[in-house]
């Protein structure tokens, strides 16, 4: 069995961001960038099989920059055999495109399991797991929080839901998008590092693939939350309900 | 204090500038580590020098005592007032103005009871990086790291903040402001007084505004973990990383197989990682944008000499922020414990490895099943030497303690080390300043503080 991890390298969840000055995006020169956390999870899912026998190879794939070379690196330095770049000019492409890319690398690669964060923690999107679905027909799991595969060919994939828990049974081969709780992520060690600079990245022009990359959505600007007031003290419990009821309005 | 005292004080106040309530007092009474446990009859929030320097000025004239307190995380009691209740507080958190952000010379000039961390993080959005880091962040206010010569997580890049600190202004004992605010860092015009209240642990004035230099944020920061079986390794370890790369650490923390089994008991489990007898977290800082900086320092490991067992490089900020929590989560695990002795000590590299062995053998033949929490920013030579008792026998606490101490002590003296490398002095080790300071320093010390505060109105009861 062979699973396919679909890893984004996005501004690290701990930055604080910075909307650029024009507001056309954020800002992300002398940055620090990460692997997106969900990904990182969806990783270490698929070492976890193959540490189990039930998976004989992960394949890394990634689609951005050059740039993105370091994020498959580091998914390689946690177990991962193999890695494919698809190079673009730009980072950021939509949730439609990055699933036709993903379509056609599983086309030639023909993994059993395609396992994918729920979102990037950049666009927040969660559509791309979906997409890939769709496009290549397999049946889905999304949000899973739990993973077995059976003897029969089958996975059994605990969802999280709005309210609890569902567990459903999907046919290999499928799509699974990961969820926080499935797993806590390993560190790569210094001898997993090292060897992971031995091991292959292949690196697929995005022209050599016949897909139009062109942007469907506009951004029209980008804005920074408004920054919360400090709140205030109150000398008793008759000023407080003064002010909820006269200036918050709230009761 | 007189009843006609107190009313004649508070009559200079506004009503949110002071508090007579118990609830208030007994919280302000008493210290982080519950250790302790003074009284007082009035603790003051002054919202300007102005106020300070009248509190003062009636203080000096009634000789009335005086507790400066900043975010009350000392850990050593001289943050609170003794036990005699004849003392009021000043607090300074309502003293938390930014005066002035310098950009072209990277400095700042901030109120005392400005917190930490607030500072810090005001600062990020400059890309700024203000030099002192620790535990009590959330906490402490920069007024009393100035007055313990704070030292913390960056030390080995940044010093302790007396390196930083470019001018102070304070509030002297009789009332007069001292103002040394001068944002230059070149003044050779006779001593220099600041750096007499660097450090003075609130005996000499209170400490209102500074201006401290600033430091370049790094663009990002990669933690290294390692664990090794024997201690020895770790001083290997550290002269090879430190060789290496010298200018890039900002962090090089060591903690040993008991502090990590404490913080697993009281705090959070242990994940993902190898345990072993010691531990080390290096903290490397991306000052020079370097692309791809973790493969840089990979690159440059020297890994035909390093001797450990297992070693990590962090991939995310998040792992960061995972693996210095083990580190900063040790004091508050040893804060469940019932019994501990701390002690927080400086020993030179080349001797900690014998004081560690012979200290520790000492302690467990005195009281059997005793732990060594050992942890601490090695990189500066200190070393946080917490023991904890098991079993107590028949003696009390008091003279368990004194025992323990003498053992630590004796070694630390006999090692060339000091008793106190950052906390400093207070009420805790006033006794072993006594035994361990030269006489000659001790009464220097003495003349000094009569000089500045003939009364002993300030603080009285800590240090001396
Ligand atoms: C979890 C934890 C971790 C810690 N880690 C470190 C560490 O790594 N390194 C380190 O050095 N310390 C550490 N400490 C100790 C403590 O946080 C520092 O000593 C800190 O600098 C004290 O600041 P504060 O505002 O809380 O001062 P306080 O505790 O309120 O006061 C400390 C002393 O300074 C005096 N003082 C306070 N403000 C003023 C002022 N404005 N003018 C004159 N005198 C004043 C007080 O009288 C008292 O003597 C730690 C404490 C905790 C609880």
């Amino acid at each position: 069995m062979k699973a396919l991890v679909c890893v984004k390298r996005v501004i690290d969840y701990n930055v604080k961001i910075r909307v650029k000055s024009d507001k056309s995006g954020v800002e992300t020169d002398n940055v620090k960038m990460s692997m997106n956390p969900f990904d990182e999870i969806a990783v270490e899912e698929a070492i976890r099989l193959k540490e189990k026998n039930q998976i004989q190879e992960v394949v890394i794939l990634s689609i951005g920059t050059d740039k993105s070379q370091e994020t498959i690196r580091s998914g390689l330095a946690m177990g991962g055999d193999r890695g494919i770049l698809v190079k673009t000019e730009k980072d950021q492409l939509e949730p439609l495109t990055v699933g036709k890319i993903i379509k056609s690398v599983s086309d030639k690669e023909k993994p059993d399991l395609i396992i994918l964060g729920k979102q990037a923690i950049d666009d927040d999107c969660n559509q791309t797991g979906q997409i890939v679905a769709t496009l290549l027909e397999f049946p889905q799991a999304t949000f899973a929080s739990e993973l077995k595969k059976n003897n029969d060919n089958t996975l059994e994939v605990t969802r999280e839901v709005d309210g609890g828990l569902e567990t459903v049974k999907i046919n290999i081969p499928c799509v699974v998008t990961t969820d926080l709780r499935l797993n806590e992520p390993r560190y790569a060690s210094l001898p997993n590092i090292m060897k992971a600079k031995q091991k292959k990245i292949d690196v697929l022009e995005i022209g050599s693939f016949d897909i139009d990359i062109k942007d469907r959505l506009q951004i029209l600007e980008v804005n920074e939350p408004p920054e919360r007031k400090p709140g205030i003290k109150v000398d008793d419990v008759d000023s407080l309900v003064e002010k909820l009821k006269n200036e918050a309005k709230v009761l | 204090m007189k009843k006609e005292e107190l009313t004649e004080l508070t009559n200079k106040l506004h009503p949110s500038e002071y508090s007579t309530e118990s609830d208030v007092l007994k919280k302000h009474c008493i210290d982080w580590r519950g250790e302790f446990i003074g009284k007082s009859k009035l603790i003051t929030f002054p919202r300007s020098v102005k106020k300070i320097s009248e509190i003062l000025n009636f203080c000096q004239k009634k000789s009335i005592g005086v507790v400066p307190q900043g975010g009350n995380t000392g850990l050593v009691g001289g943050s609170v007032p003794t036990k005699k209740g004849n003392e009021i507080i000043i607090n300074l958190s309502n003293l938390n103005k930014i005066r002035n952000i310098d950009l072209i010379g990277n400095s700042v000039t901030v109120e005392a009871g400005c917190i930490l961390d607030v500072i810090k993080t005001k600062l990020e959005k400059y890309d700024l990086e203000f030099p002192l880091s620790m535990g009590s962040r959330g906490n402490c206010q920069i007024g009393g790291n100035i007055a313990t010569n704070a030292g913390g997580l960056n030390v080995i890049k940044y010093g302790t903040i007396r390196q930083n600190i470019l001018g102070i202004e304070a509030v002297l004992p009789d009332g007069r402001i001292y103002n040394s605010l001068k944002n230059v860092k070149k003044n050779n015009t006779g001593f220099d007084l600041k750096h007499l209240l660097i450090g003075s642990e609130g005996t000499l004035g209170v400490i209102t505004a500074a201006t401290i230099q600033l430091f370049p944020l790094p663009k990002e920061k990669v933690v290294l973990w390692t664990s090794f079986k024997d201690f020895s390794q770790v001083l290997g370890f550290y002269k090879n990383i430190n060789n290496r790369f010298k200018d890039l650490i900002t962090s090089f923390e060591f903690m040993n197989k008991e502090s990590i089994e404490v913080l697993e008991k009281h705090e959070c489990k242990f994940i993902n990682l190898k345990k072993n007898q010691c531990y080390c977290l290096v903290e490397f800082s991306n000052f020079q944008k370097i692309n791809d900086f973790n493969d840089f320092i990979f690159s440059k490991m020297d890994f035909k000499n390093l001797d450990t067992d297992d070693l990590i490089l962090s991939k995310s900020e998040s792992e960061n922020k995972r693996l210095w929590n083990y580190r900063e989560s040790i004091p508050l695990a040893e804060k469940k414990e019932n019994f501990i002795i701390p002690h927080d000590i400086s020993i030179p590299l080349s001797n900690i490895s014998e004081f560690v062995k012979k200290t520790t053998t000492s302690i467990k033949e005195f009281s059997i099943g005793a732990k060594i929490i050992n942890f601490g920013h090695l990189g500066d030579n200190n070393l946080h030497f917490n023991v904890l008792i098991k079993k107590q026998k028949k003696l009390s606490r008091k003279s368990i303690c004194r025992s323990v101490n003498k053992i630590v002590f004796d070694n630390v003296k006999i090692y060339g080390g000091a008793i106190s490398a950052e906390h400093g002095i207070g009420q805790l080790r006033k006794l072993e300043l006594k035994r361990n300071k030269k006489v000659l320093e001790l009464n220097k010390m003495r003349d000094i503080k009569k000089i500045f505060d003939p009364q002993n109105i300030l603080n009285p009861g800590k240090i001396f």
